[in-house]
């Protein structure tokens, strides 16, 4: 099992792809594979420019916090789950990262509704 | 998945979310607004044609990274039959949606920058082709679409880039750091940039010493922070905006070619996607080599495609005014196509006389003489093409009604009786329509200045041109002897 783990990374390593989970509520995080950089896109949109990849009107994204291998972000106004679903599977997409089933995740974005 | 469909691409559309910009409106959906849809329609059918089995020779290419099945807008060409396809691919392109195929300039700059930075890589021991490869990789896996931005908004022509009163004039480094750079500046003229997933960004022309913040290369995400596309703005996009029905427009799905001018506000480029930084020297090679490619398809088969398209258009003008025998309208006819299969011509052999280069870097590039020659025989061509299309189809093609007041209770009736002729009203309108949309609207100028204009041609032919050799043999053969 840990050999598997360790062939999984290195292949994802070689192809220059990284894989991002992005992590909301209680739920099952989802993953998302884009080429290398692409967490570096994101966390450059979300840190300098304050705004999510393909949102472009002020006020989406009330906060973010960098933290270890990943970011915390906290979305403006009350959402459920469902709903800041469909905003970061925009993000993503706009970010040039797209689903993917597998992979060790080696970013991680934790989504909130603002506290 | 390496290849997508035609319904794929407009899902992926449906959640791109890019800054655009368009007579007065921001435009959140590009499905919504009639002109970006136009654009994103076209792109559509470039997908679209993958997906049928008598296409597949010309628009599915095997990767040379893979080994997978690859649309051919994303292929390296690594062949003589590779250069080949390439331009049979512009050619089916043009004569299915009678606009750009804008993936069309992402394909050429895929190919200068597959050449220059296997040499780099080999002249400077660095990275970018590794790199680069990478990036192809996950296109292709991701069959995206991909424009390209070249031309600059270069400012006044007489000062270098470095001299501009507005550094912006073309784009620029703005901050190094660890993770990637920032960069802003501004690129015009960008063919279907909106509706593309990722855009090639590449220096508009040569660069010296001491402009090393001006010779960058890189990939960006369509909707990258900080990057505005303001897109251009012209009676067609009026008309198409203000028409109720499509069908009433002469390319009712397709339109008109649509570019856009894109601002890039301090746009942070992950090292990933850099495939240039500083290197000046190698900046006039990679856009001369877009460029070869570049002429060969556009000049020598996408426009051969467009007359196609005209030409199938003025005979049926000349068959529904009843004049297709007439002997003058006959030599008019055969003159545009001799005009259009010149061109294509010249891309065949600037195919079949193409080579790897530089050697050993697997990638194939056309014969730059054929290819600028087919050009330039193109930029005067077209015109000519089209002024004979207005001449055999009239002066109705400028002066006809809206083909939907055919339709008018009040002057419906009169107008179906002052246009029939050989033919029905309707028909005769439609076919007058299509050819204004030639003759009257932008692919004119458009192909005039398309993957350059002919100055740039000229002068490549001047210096790929042996006059001293024509000389020699012009006086041999008189019997002047050398001096």
């Amino acid at each position: 099992m840990k050999k598997k783990a360790k062939k999984e990374e290195a292949s994802v390593d070689e192809t220059g792809l990284e894989v991002i989970s992005v992590k909301i509520g209680s739920k099952a995080p989802t993953s998302y594979k884009g080429l290398g950089g692409t967490y570096a896109s994101f966390t450059d949109s979300c840190l300098r420019k304050q705004t999510l990849p393909g949102f472009h009107e002020k006020g989406l994204l009330a906060e973010a916090e960098p933290k270890e291998a990943g970011i915390v972000l906290f979305l403006s106004g009350k959402r459920n789950a469902t709903q800041i679903r469909e905003v970061m599977d925009i993000a993503m997409l706009n970010t040039g990262a797209y689903p993917d089933s597998g992979g060790k995740a080696k970013y991680i974005i934790e989504v909130k509704s603002e506290k | 998945m390496a290849l997508k469909t035609a319904n794929e691409y407009l899902e992926t559309i449906k959640k791109m979310k890019p800054h655009v910009y368009i007579g007065g409106k921001w435009v959140k959906n590009l499905l919504d607004h009639p002109v970006t849809r136009s654009m994103v329609m076209a792109n559509a059918a470039i997908y679209g044609l993958a997906e049928d089995e008598n296409n597949k020779g010309v628009m599915v290419a095997t990767s040379h990274l893979t080994g997978e099945p690859i649309n051919r807008n994303l292929h390296v060409c690594r062949s003589i039959q590779d250069l080949d396809m390439r331009q049979e691919m512009a050619l089916l392109t043009s004569q299915t949606v009678g606009t750009c195929n804008y993936r069309c300039v992402g394909c050429d700059a895929i190919n200068g920058l597959g050449s220059t930075t296997w040499e780099m890589d080999r002249d400077l021991g660095t990275k970018y082709n590794e790199r680069f490869n990478k990036w192809l990789a996950y296109a292709q896996a991701n069959d995206l679409a991909v424009s390209g931005a070249i031309t600059d908004a270069k400012g006044d022509r007489k000062k270098r880039p470095s001299q501009q009163e507005d550094l912006d004039a073309h784009i620029h480094l703005v901050e190094k750091r660890d993770d990637g750079i920032v960069v802003r500046g501004y690129k015009v003229s960008q063919s279907g940039a909106i509706g593309s997933h990722e855009t090639l960004v590449l220096p508009g022309g040569a660069l010296r010493e001491g402009e090393e913040a001006f010779a960058l290369a890189f990939a960006v995400q369509n909707s990258a922070p900080g990057i505005t596309y303001i897109c251009q703005y012209n009676a067609y996009s009026a008309e198409r905006e203000a028409c109720d029905n499509e069908a009433e427009l002469g390319n009712p799905i397709y339109g008109q070619r649509e570019t856009s001018t894109m601002v890039f506000d301090d746009v942070f480029i992950p090292w990933e996607r850099v495939f240039l930084f500083g290197e000046t020297k190698y900046c006039g090679r990679l856009v001369s080599r877009f460029a070869k490619t570049h002429r060969m398809n556009c000049g020598g088969a996408c426009k051969v495609g467009f007359a196609d398209l005209i030409i199938g258009a003025t005979v049926l003008a000349a068959e529904y005014n009843g004049v297709e025998k007439v002997s003058h309208i006959q030599e008019k006819i055969i003159d545009m196509v001799r005009l259009s299969e010149t061109s294509h011509a010249c891309a065949i052999a600037a195919a079949m006389r193409g080579r790897e280069e530089p050697k050993g870097s697997g990638v194939w590039m056309p014969d730059d003489l054929f290819g600028n020659a087919a050009k330039l025989n193109i930029a005067d061509g077209f015109w000519e093409i089209i002024k004979r299309a207005g001449d055999i189809g009239g002066g109705l093609v400028v002066t006809m009604p809206r083909l939907k007041d055919l339709e008018d209770p009040e002057v419906g009736p009169t107008l179906q009786k002052v246009f029939k002729s050989a033919a029905p009203a309707d028909k005769r309108l439609k076919v007058a329509k299509f050819l204004q949309h030639w003759s009257a609207g932008l692919h004119g100028p458009g192909t005039w200045h398309g993957a350059g204009a002919p100055q740039a041609q000229r002068f490549t032919i001047s210096a790929l041109t042996d006059f001293e050799k024509k000389k020699k043999m012009a006086k041999k053969i008189m019997g002047m002897k050398e001096e």
